[in-house]
């Protein structure tokens, strides 16, 4: 492995040097999952997570629906396939399971066409798997616009012609989030948001029942699930955390002390 | 069937393998122009696969009319809609005459509306979540009304030295606040896509997780 300086302008097979502290973290993150992963196959103990309200409340909210005799609104976020998308297909997987146990209508409404056909497989699959595959509406999972305001606009019209009981917004948001958050509550929705989008989680924050903010809602899979090894993927993201934050401490010791942490980013910046 | 899951599975690790190594080894110009060409591979499936959407969109307003469900009419209008602009786009491209008027005229004076409804709905939000019920909606409301205050060209003219206030709230806690949630966040994005290119997660393939 060759470091920043030794590293020859036409090499093969030598590490590309401003990407060392990338490769030091996939490296790390990497290795954590592994152990959590033979831990949890082992049998060992793996930590819990800590109590998420707004993974809680989906149960809750589709509850809600069902005693009401209305629909339960999910939506996957307005970004295409990243890890927000994921997380909410994760979350999306359990919510269909639970409508369908239920007999509850679960309307999903998709901005991406390329995620659409996913969320209608996954739906699909989550009714085959609770034994009632005639229940499953293909008109339920739709498609509506890749246009931003063209999305939301639709999206107003079902709040107002459907009348959901619950509103589920997981993924990624942007200038949508008060819209869609505030329509809902006048809808009367039950509302759990979740976005990564700090210049938009206040929105979700004020509009919301529930509001998974960052990283919550990529926790929602292991933390629906209960299954150990998933679990073990999230310890090992918060012992990174943990990491980073030490430091972070670190650094502000440091400039405190020094004046100025210079030394430490110019050597985090190699 | 089973094939069906495993087959994306097998993708994504291959592809994530692939993207690490190139990115992380260098292989001077002939990783650059390996990863160019997967972004191009990349582009090329999204294309067929955007093509579902607007399949989707007809199939279900072409039945709500055939069917005639409440509000056919509504649908009718989305596929007349959508037709002529479709004929539109083919006839005239991208960037004609027609297909710009019919963007900068409709689509996005449609879209500035939506937008703007943004105005009304913050109004209505602030009035919810100022209410003082409890010691969060306290903090949050005399945050708003500092930096408010802060923000106003009077604000300094009631309270002298408020604009400074605004500014050490803007610059301190709440920095500090969307620092913590965009590490965590970058974190947990990180940790999920090593989920799914492990395949422990593989609900996106309609299967439940770590099965």
């Amino acid at each position: 492995m060759v470091l920043a300086g030794q590293a020859p302008a036409k090499g093969i097979l030598f590490f590309a040097p401003e990407m060392f502290w990338d490769f030091v973290l996939v490296a790390l993150l990497f290795i954590l999952v592994y152990v959590m992963i033979r831990r949890a196959n082992a049998g060992l103990p793996i930590p819990r997570i800590r109590k998420i309200a707004g993974l809680e409340a989906i149960d809750e909210a589709i509850g809600r629906a069902t005693e009401m005799g209305r629909p339960v609104h999910f939506t996957p976020g307005m970004s295409g396939f990243g890890p927000e998308t994921y997380a909410a297909l994760a979350t999306l997987s359990y919510v269909a399971k639970t409508a369908a146990q239920y007999d509850t209508r679960l309307i999903v409404t998709n901005r991406q066409p390329t995620v659409h056909p996913v969320t209608s497989e996954i739906v699909r699959q989550a009714y085959l798997e609770a034994g009632r595959p005639d229940a499953f509406n293909q008109d339920d999972v739709r498609y509506l616009s890749d246009w931003q305001f063209g999305y939301t606009s639709a999206v107003l019209g079902i709040f107002r012609r459907e009348k959901p009981a619950a509103n589920l917004m997981f993924g990624y948001w942007m200038a949508e989030a008060l819209i869609l958050g505030e329509a809902g509550a006048e809808a009367g929705c039950i509302q759990v948001g979740a976005n990564t989008n700090v210049f938009q989680i206040h929105f979700f924050i004020v509009t919301c029942d529930y509001t998974l903010i960052g990283e919550e809602q990529f926790a929602a899979s292991a933390y629906l699930s209960k299954e150990p090894m998933l679990t073990g993927t999230v310890v090992a993201q918060d012992m990174v955390k943990i990491l980073i934050g030490l430091l972070v401490l670190a650094g502000s010791v440091w400039a405190t002390v020094a004046g100025n942490a210079d030394k430490l980013v110019k050597f985090l910046s190699q | 069937m089973q094939l069906r899951r495993q087959l994306p599975l097998i993708v994504v690790f291959v592809t994530a393998v692939l993207v690490m190594l190139f990115k992380f080894v260098n292989f001077g110009e002939t990783g650059k122009n390996v990863l160019s060409q997967m972004d191009k591979w990349s582009q090329v499936t999204s294309i067929v696969a955007f093509l579902l959407g607007p399949i989707n969109l007809i199939r279900l307003h072409l039945g709500n009319v055939t069917k005639r469900r409440p509000r056919w009419v509504h649908s009718a209008l989305t596929l007349v809609v959508t037709v002529v602009f479709t004929i539109v786009f083919a006839l005239n491209g991208s960037n004609g005459e027609v297909t710009l008027w019919i963007i900068n005229n409709i689509a996005i004076q449609i879209s500035g509306a939506i937008y703007a409804m943004l105005g009304f709905y913050i109004c209505s939000a602030a009035y919810r979540s100022f209410k003082l019920r409890n010691l969060e909606a306290t903090v949050l409301l005399l945050s708003a009304v500092i930096l408010m205050l802060a923000q106003a060209p009077i604000g300094e003219e009631i309270i002298p030295g408020i604009s400074k206030w605004g500014e050490w709230i803007l610059s301190v806690p709440n920095s500090a606040g969307m620092r913590g949630i965009r590490l965590g966040a970058a974190i947990g994005a990180f940790a999920a896509s090593i989920r799914v290119i492990l395949g422990l997660e593989r609900s996106w393939v309609g299967g439940s997780t770590a099965e």
